[in-house]
């Protein structure tokens, strides 16, 4: 027996999602979920139980992925370790002058993010390369063993090295490296250029700082939880999600642990990603709410976009703090199904991003929640059914819930109904600004993209959300409420290589430029095969970041070619200028110039097919009943209500209608209708 | 031809500015639709050939794109297709039955035109940026819609927008004088007709200077002399020029004259043009007006970035004394070949400055721009001309020293001839002014461009050198017996009461001193021109004073 | 052509207001978005020094995206302006943009910030305004970057845009584009501007018209000027907790210039009396237009009253400025004002420090008080083009009644404003940092010390370089509070390559050659509170970080060993 497994470690919860695969057919069995708690600090306990529970035998696993926060709760509640910094002489305060921005600009006493490295730890070494990646200043050796002395002293566990333009040559970080490893094997230790070559001294600093501070941690977090599965005989493959929307091997992972710090929100897009290739959808809006937030994020042409450009505790009160690691690209916003309604001091309403959070959780959970959240809001609504509340565990306490809408209506002269409707309302136009961030602010057309929503909250709102931005089709996937674990399983390794390395585009520079692809993409494979991977499985894709001269900011553009001669130059700028124009509305006759190298290597993995379900006929064996479920400005309806696990392949739904399933509801607006695929997914066409 | 002239009267009842309305410092032309120049107003001769360039100019921007239409106005002062950014060219395109038939141009000099001083010229520039607003050749009327923002703009950067904006209307004006008068001709001759008339104007013109051609003296004629300086550095420098004459060309040859310099002496591949075209007509036929087809057997050669063919953002504004220079040079070169027709060197420089202040009664700030007279070089026949302007000036006047008085709130202390030693001869140097200005303001700001302040006139034959060009200022109080003289003053400070003291050159003198009839000499000196003591010393002749 | 908040009524629900309201942000938002990333200048889109704003039909600010708070204050002005002098019927159309930069005339600040202004059409006539305004790197002139403090009039200060169409009707008005290219020393880049302003223009354009298509026109009107209402009310409400009274305060600077601010604080009033001020200079550009000077008086205003909120027109109605026009916080027209940040800076100091005292929750000691805008150009080593550098510099702000002050950020008059990387900046324009470090000269001690200042090293590469550079506070440092110590200096200094060193507060288009080193120092804020109070551990601290030495430490804090 074959099993894929995919575990995702949550604050409260480690979910479980696997499936057997049809030695035949290389079909997908049924998917099954399971739950157990998290248990800190023994994160792999909680893992190992979970299969327990779900009696699962390790010994069938062929392929294991896995999601965990390790690293962005070590960063948030600050339980790294006490770490130091090797710098360039002359630049040992660049953590803490960082940018100089202050983004509370009205406020006069703004307080500046705190360097996760004292200044007293950061130690400078006498070097110098240019940006041309030449060395002006050699490294005087000597001033490394007098740092590592120092920070011996006070006794730190971990060091960070950032050297100016190691993004252009990092011959002297890796000179420092291997100095470090020959006086001082024991301290953990990452360069800056091992994360990124990308420049920008700070932004660059910062993630080694950041990454060498949650690295003994994580490493010994996975440590445990191999020889863990290892106690359990487990001989599949082990696969750390990360935060550019692929896998990667428990080894590479522990080199630079801040690559998995967004590994779970990645999964759902990846999921999406995939979902849509199996239906031969090519672009797709991927749209996930959760118990605090909504995430989103626009899959272009297949691909998953990408960014470096990654902050953590970011506000606008705060600079929060940069990381440069490839993180799928997805805006977040502090509107979930636990996000509070409320009326400011100046009679206005908002919604989140205060959520109500697990406990006291929605006023409906009757455990002493008295401010309303969206979730109440849709139980007000009758669209989620008050005696089916989180199928059937709890009663919903309605009393408490009207009570609640009363109070916050008051404040406006509005109804119960009215205020609830309103909650829902705002909610929407967040979650809709949110979904215009990903597209039409990019130059993309929602009109061209088919949206799957997923995550509790997602069936509830997708479809308002939908015929809001001329979304045509929706699509709610089979085990929405676990999709995102489900996309690990679809998952492919992903490594994505970004070099800086500026140069004037035109035909002269054609060799150089096949020249630096030819070899990251030779660095890339060489990787792969070290680490057992057949050369076969490897595929590579090629971007470049251009922009006009003398501009910062500069557009991705995909590089189909091979081998490129001075000839394939004009259609790349051409496809610059195109891509430019159609974000910006117009074009310029300068200069263009090359910034970044991008180059992503997947390495395959064997994906399963999708399952086919069966068709069970007639509707009415999954009709639950009907009630009066409000829509808001398309008024109070009567509506039908369907079990949607007793949903057959074909079966086709009319609105207004109510899908209910354990994890989550789908609302069917009046006039919309929907279908079942053959894999169980439902497309709504809005 | 008539039409350039009744363009030039037009402008001249119209205009505004004292500059135009007295000093008559601009230049009128027609064209034809391919930019050849058919008629030429009299004015400034220095514009001469910067009308036809500039309508190329036009024609090379607007012409490809079909863009230019009945109805246009174009307006550019791009310096490198002209003088200095203070010169604003307008141009009108004619049209006869929709069809293109011709331009109507005129040129004219604006008090201001922003950038760093008041005036928009000073020795101190180092950048056309610094030297005013840049109106690349461009419409500002369109289809005979006014493009206000175009205007609105150009007003916004002049310190003197009411009158220069007055100019403006004027050269509009003036050029629809010029366009209806073709207009009427072609009505009345067809467009066959008038075509034909045109062409056969230019080749007349040809036919004409071909003729004089043969008269000249056929060889190669070598001249070298220095200019002062560039403003910013002592150093001299050095032009120089080959005319090479045969049976039908008469090719100049700049090489070796000096790079294109840090300060604003500089000017553009077509001032140059415009500076040989004027010295040739000079030494061929002056009588017959001007057209395209006078210069087709004329050649210009000069390497790229001299300082006579200096390429933005090089400064240009003092540029007229670089012109002269090229002037001077051909005409020192053929002087001594052509006795009947070219006098010794002349005080060259144009000794324009610039005195910004305010008027003592209203208080309005004023800026008093005027070029001087000076003296001409002596012939192989006669004493030079007295009080004459530059040769760049052609049909211009002073402004009378009452207007001056009246308009700037000025005290002219004096105004004549002076007898500073130089230009003797057989035949005299022609005589330089004293000009002395009392400054009646609190407080003034003076600048200027007086060239041959330290390389005066050359006389010819055996004659003297001239005099040089200079200001002198006599502060009202001052300790210091030193003489505070300039040839490039750079907003010099002027306290009320100060005497500014503008003073132009006397021309280089022809033949040898002692050679001078005595009868002259003796008149001379009851005149005034030649004191005894002089007589004495550079002529060798005691003279009793009655 | 617009319409009176009184003749709209209120037949909306809050609920569709609310969500109209926050659209409004959404739209300054990517305004301010696409300007980032398609500027040309790193001075915009880096330094950020540019600001996008949406206005109602009367062209009163109602949302503005911005990273620079002044920049909130510096657009209605224009917008005004334009909407008077384009006061015809048929003046102004669909699809027209404006161009304005003259500071006396609605411009604000000074000829290099060019504010594109367009008015946005549903059904025939003006809904409201949008604008922007970025600094364009030379509009020519007779200094490189336009900006000296020895111009004495603005027609040396570079190209003066009138308030004219760029686009008329949405077509290029191609001649005013060629004149302004024509006067421009870097032309690519200053189109670039051109266009990325009109981009980011457009793009706030197409927001506010689909949201007037789905909430129709009339419920946009009434949010908008709901929203301005309701920034009022916030003002009004914050400013009850404000003490009352009458504060002043004056300084002598540099040049024993004397500058005084009276501020009076009633119920419903907050009056700023800038009378009996020196007069404007006709020697230097250190002056600013009354405008300019109002917006001083905004940005200290929001400082103390609900600064976490919005601002718009309405959060600024309370305030009254009084100012004699002709003096350096009112400048005449032609006057020069190339400096005016400076000017200002001295003036938000000064009512910073008036208020300071009497709301130490809100204010801090005093600050590096500078821009310290350092410009410098020349050719790059490698391809010969020329470079230029615009760039403010970071510094110390003062400590408070709870806390040391920031080290190295930008000015009061920045927001989320960056510097420019020393890895981009060595390659854009070819020279070398030596080095980028806080400035530990001992000063602004207390029992919160000041933040500190930073120490900057630029090395010259090549020959034909040149530097221009104003800096206040270069005699006086920042003041301290309740018995804290005053700060450090903002000056540079110029280190030649044979080691002659020469100190600046003040230069334009000074000479630079190969392996000269331009040194930036900038000021340590002042201290809070006696340094006898600060606890012993945290002076150990210091000592152990290197913000003080062990020496200054006994001496100061009277440490025991």
């Amino acid at each position: 027996m074959k099993i894929r497994a995919a575990s995702d470690i949550g604050g409260t919860f480690t979910d479980l999602v696997y499936f057997e695969i049809d030695e035949a057919s290389g079909q997908v069995r049924s998917i099954q979920a399971e739950k157990a708690h998290t248990t800190p600090p023994h994160f792999e306990e909680g893992v190992a139980r979970v299969f327990e529970k779900a009696n699962v035998a390790l010994t069938d696993i062929q392929f294991f992925g896995h999601g965990t926060t390790v690293v962005i709760n070590a960063l948030t509640e600050r339980k790294g370790v006490k770490t130091g910094l090797i710098t360039t002489a002359g630049f040992r305060d660049v953590l803490e002058i960082a940018r100089g921005n202050r983004p509370d600009f009205f406020n006069l006493r703004y307080k500046k993010p705190k360097p996760f490295i004292p200044r007293y730890l950061c130690k400078e070494v006498t070097e110098r390369m240019t940006y041309k990646g030449e060395a002006r200043t050699a490294l005087v050796e000597a001033d490394i063993d007098a740092a590592v002395a120092e920070l011996k002293a006070e006794g730190v566990e971990a060091i960070a090295v950032s050297l100016l333009h190691a993004y252009a040559n990092p011959a002297h970080e890796i000179a420092v490296l291997k100095r470090l490893e020959e006086i001082w094997p024991e301290v953990s230790v990452v360069a800056s250029h091992q994360i990124s070559r990308e420049w920008r001294e700070y932004e660059r600093s910062n993630t080694a700082a950041v990454c060498a501070y949650v690295l003994p941690t994580t490493e010994k977090y996975l440590s445990k939880l191999e020889t863990r599965l290892a106690d359990e005989d487990f001989s599949g493959a082990f696969y750390v999600m990360q935060s550019n929307g692929g896998i990667d091997t428990v080894a590479a992972t522990k080199r630079t642990p801040i690559s998995i710090v967004e590994s779970g929100p990645a999964s759902g897009v990846l999921g999406a990603a995939a979902l849509g290739e199996a239906l031969g959808l090519k672009n797709i809006i991927a749209f996930d709410i959760g118990g605090t937030t909504a995430k989103c994020s626009l899959i272009d042409d297949g691909k998953v976009a990408v960014t470096s450009q990654y902050m953590i505790e970011r506000s606008r009160t705060s600079a929060g703090y940069p990381i440069i690691t490839p993180v799928v690209d997805i805006v977040e916003i502090g509107n979930g199904g636990g996000s509070i309604g409320w009326v400011d001091d100046h009679g206005k309403m908002h919604v989140g991003p205060q959520s109500a959070g697990a406990l006291p959780g929605p006023v409906a959970y009757g455990k002493g929640g008295t401010q309303p959240t969206t979730t109440d809001a849709n139980l007000m609504l009758r669209r989620i059914n008050p005696s089916y509340f989180i199928g059937g565990e709890i009663e919903a306490d309605m009393a408490a819930v009207e009570a609640a809408f009363a109070k916050l209506g008051a404040k406006l002269g509005l109804s119960a109904q009215e205020a609830a409707r309103g909650v829902i309302r705002i909610a929407n136009n967040n979650m809709t600004n949110a979904l215009k961030l990903v597209s039409i602010n990019r130059g993309y057309d929602p009109r061209d993209f088919t949206m799957i929503a997923f995550g509790g909250g997602g069936a509830m709102h997708a479809a308002a959300l939908a015929a809001e931005l001329n979304i045509p089709k929706v699509i709610i996937p089979a085990h929405s409420s676990v999709f995102s674990a489900w996309g690990m399983l679809m998952s492919d390794l992903r490594r994505d290589y970004i070099r800086t390395r500026p140069s004037k585009l035109d035909q002269e520079e054609a060799t150089h430029i096949e020249a630096s692809f030819a070899q990251m993409e030779a660095e890339a494979l060489d990787a792969y095969q070290s680490e057992g991977i057949d050369a076969a499985r490897v595929r590579t894709e090629r971007a470049l970041s251009i922009r006009y001269q003398g501009q910062e900011h500069s557009a991705l553009v995909p590089v189909r070619k091979r081998n490129l001669m001075a000839g394939d130059i004009d259609e790349i700028i051409q496809d610059f200028k195109a891509a430019y124009e159609k974000e910006y509305t117009y074009r310029l006759d300068n200069a263009v110039e090359v910034v970044n190298y991008n180059v992503t290597a997947y390495a395959d993995v064997d994906r399963p097919k999708l399952a086919v379900i069966d068709d069970t006929g007639d509707l009415d064996n999954a009709l639950k009943g009907s009630r009066r479920v409000d829509f808001d400005t398309q008024g109070v309806a009567t509506t039908a209500v369907y079990d949607r696990a007793k949903l057959g392949r074909g079966a086709e739904i009319k609105g207004p209608a109510i899908l209910e399933e354990a994890g989550s509801t789908t609302v069917l607006f009046p006039s919309q209708r929907a279908r079942v695929d053959d894999h169980g997914n439902l497309h709504i066409e809005i | 031809m008539a039409i350039g002239d009744e363009m030039f009267e037009a402008m001249a009842r119209s205009s505004m500015s004292p500059i135009i309305y007295e000093v008559l410092d601009y230049s009128v032309g027609l064209t034809t639709k391919d930019g050849e120049l058919i008629a030429q107003g009299n004015g400034t001769t220095v514009f001469l050939g910067m009308i036809d360039a500039l309508v190329k100019e036009i024609i090379a921007k607007f012409g490809t794109a079909d863009a230019i239409q009945d109805g246009d106005v174009f307006i550019s002062n791009d310096p490198y297709f002209g003088t200095h950014l203070s010169d604003v060219a307008i141009a009108k395109p004619i049209f006869f039955e929709e069809q293109l038939v011709g331009f109507a141009v005129n040129k004219a000099h604006w008090v201001d035109v922003g950038g760093m001083v008041p005036g928009s010229f000073t020795p101190s520039s180092t950048e056309i940026y610094q030297e005013g607003l840049q109106i690349p050749t461009m419409k500002v009327m369109e289809g005979g819609r006014l493009l206000q923002s175009v205007l609105d703009l150009i007003a916004a950067n002049i310190r003197l927008p009411r009158d220069s904006l007055g100019d403006f209307w004027a050269g509009v004006a003036a050029n629809n004088v010029g366009a209806e008068r073709l207009m009427k001709l072609y009505e009345k001759y067809g467009l066959d007709a008038m075509d034909a008339a045109m062409a056969g104007l230019l080749d007349y013109g040809e036919a004409t200077i071909a003729a004089e051609l043969k008269k000249l003296p056929k060889g190669v004629f070598e001249a070298e002399d220095w200019m002062d300086d560039d403003g910013h550095s002592d150093d001299p420098l050095r032009v120089c020029v080959k005319v090479e004459i045969t049976e039908d060309r008469f090719t100049v040859d700049f090489t070796g004259s000096a790079p294109q310099a840090l300060g604003p002496i500089n000017h553009g591949r077509t001032a140059l043009v415009a500076a040989v075209r004027t010295i040739f007509k000079a030494l061929t036929n002056p009588q017959i007006s001007s057209n395209g087809g006078c210069f087709r057997a004329l050649e210009v050669i000069c390497p790229e970035r001299t300082i006579f063919t200096a390429e933005r953002p090089a400064p240009v504004s003092t540029y007229w004394e670089t012109m002269l220079y090229a002037e001077d040079l051909i005409w020192k070169a053929m002087s001594e070949h052509l006795p009947d027709r070219l006098t010794a060197g002349h005080l060259l420089s144009v000794c324009a400055f610039i005195l910004s202040g305010s008027h003592p009664e209203t208080g309005e700030d004023v800026i008093l721009v005027t070029p001087l007279v000076g003296g001409w070089g002596a012939m192989a026949n006669r004493d030079g001309l007295n009080g004459q302007f530059s040769v760049a000036d052609g049909e211009t006047y002073n402004i009378p020293v009452e207007i001056q008085e009246a308009r700037y709130g000025v005290r002219i202390k004096q105004y004549a001839f002076h007898n500073e030693d130089g230009g003797e001869g057989k035949y005299r140097g022609g005589k330089g002014v004293y000009l002395d200005y009392e400054m009646l303001c609190d407080s003034a700001s003076l600048g200027g461009s007086f060239g041959r302040f330290k390389f005066p006139p050359w006389g010819a034959a055996g004659g003297n050198t001239g005099s040089p060009n200079y200001v002198e200022l006599i502060r009202k109080d001052t300790s210091s017996n030193v003489r505070e003289l300039y040839g490039k003053p750079a907003q010099v400070k002027i306290q009320k009461g100060d005497i500014i003291r503008c003073v132009t050159a006397t021309g280089g003198g022809w033949g040898n001193p002692h050679e001078r009839a005595q009868a002259d000499l003796e008149n001379d000196i009851k005149n005034g021109f030649v004191t005894p003591e002089q007589a004495a010393r550079y002529y060798h002749q005691e003279v009793a004073a009655e | 052509m617009s319409t009176s908040p009184a003749s709209i009524t209120n037949a909306h629900d809050p609920i569709t207001i609310e969500i109209i309201q926050s659209a409004l942000t959404a739209i300054t938002d990517e305004m301010f978005a696409t300007m980032c990333k398609t500027a040309m200048s790193s001075i915009i889109y880096e330094v950020l020094d540019f600001g996008v704003a949406l206005f109602n039909a009367r062209g009163e600010l109602a949302s503005s995206g911005s990273g620079i708070p002044g920049f909130i204050g510096m657009l209605q002005p224009g917008v005004q302006a334009i909407i008077s002098k384009f006061s015809g019927a048929g003046e102004i159309n669909d699809g027209d943009i404006f161009l304005l930069n003259i500071p006396h005339k609605g411009g604000v600040s000074h000829i290099n910030d060019v504010v594109l202004i367009m008015p946005v059409f549903s059904a025939g006539h003006i809904i409201g305004w949008l604008s922007n305004k970025a600094h364009w790197v030379d509009l020519g002139g007779a200094f490189p970057g336009g900006i000296s403090p020895d111009a004495t009039e603005i027609y040396q200060e570079g190209l003066q845009l009138p308030g004219i169409k760029a686009i008329d009707s949405g077509k290029l008005n191609q001649a005013v584009l060629d004149i302004i290219l024509s006067n421009s020393r870097v032309p690519e880049t200053t189109e670039g501007d051109f266009w990325a302003g009109v981009a980011s223009m457009r793009a706030g354009q197409k927001r506010f018209l689909s949201l007037a298509e789905k909430y129709g026109e009339d419920a946009v009107r009434f949010a908008i000027e709901d929203y301005i209402e309701l920034g009022e009310k916030i003002a009004r409400q914050a400013m009850a907790d404000l003490p009352k009274g009458v504060f002043h305060a004056q300084e002598t600077l540099e040049d024993d210039l004397t500058i005084n601010a009276v501020i009076t604080i009633t119920d419903d009033k907050f009056l700023v009396d800038l009378r009996n001020n020196p007069k404007q200079s006709a020697t230097s550009s250190l002056n600013a237009s009354h405008d300019s000077t109002f917006v001083d008086c905004m940005m200290i205003f929001k400082a103390i009253t609900s600064p976490e909120t919005f601002g718009n027109a309405g959060s600024f109605r309370p305030i009254e400025m009084l100012v004699d026009t002709g003096s350096m916080f009112a400048a005449e027209y032609p006057t020069a004002v190339g400096v005016y940040y400076e000017a200002s800076m001295l003036m938000f100091d000064l009512l910073w420090k008036a208020l300071a005292p009497a709301m130490p929750e809100r204010l801090t000691a005093g600050h590096y008080a500078s821009i310290c805008g350092t410009f410098m150009g020349g050719p790059h080593p490698e391809t010969g083009h020329n470079h230029g550098i615009v760039e403010p510099q970071l510094g110390g702000w003062g400590a408070s009644q709870d806390s040391d002050g920031v080290n190295a950020l930008y000015t009061g008059f920045h927001g989320d404003t960056f510097n420019v990387p020393v890895e981009i900046t060595e390659q854009r324009n070819g020279l070398m940092v030596d080095r980028l470090c806080l400035n530990d000269a001992p000063g602004g001690e207390g029992e919160f010390i000041g933040g500190k200042g930073i120490t900057l090293d630029y090395r010259i590469m090549t020959e034909k370089w040149w530097l221009t550079m104003a800096y206040v506070r270069s005699e006086v440092g920042p003041w301290g509070l309740k018995g804290g110590l005053e700060g450090t200096t903002n000056y540079v200094e110029v280190v030649r390559a044979d080691g002659e060193t020469t100190r600046y507060s003040a230069c334009t288009a000074v000479p630079l050659g190969q392996d000269d080193v331009v040194k930036v120092y900038t000021a340590t804020g002042g201290g809070y509170g006696d340094p006898k109070d600060r606890s012993q551990e945290k002076v150990w601290e210091d000592i152990k970080n290197g913000y003080v030495s062990p020496e200054r430490a006994k001496q100061i804090y009277g440490l025991s060993d």
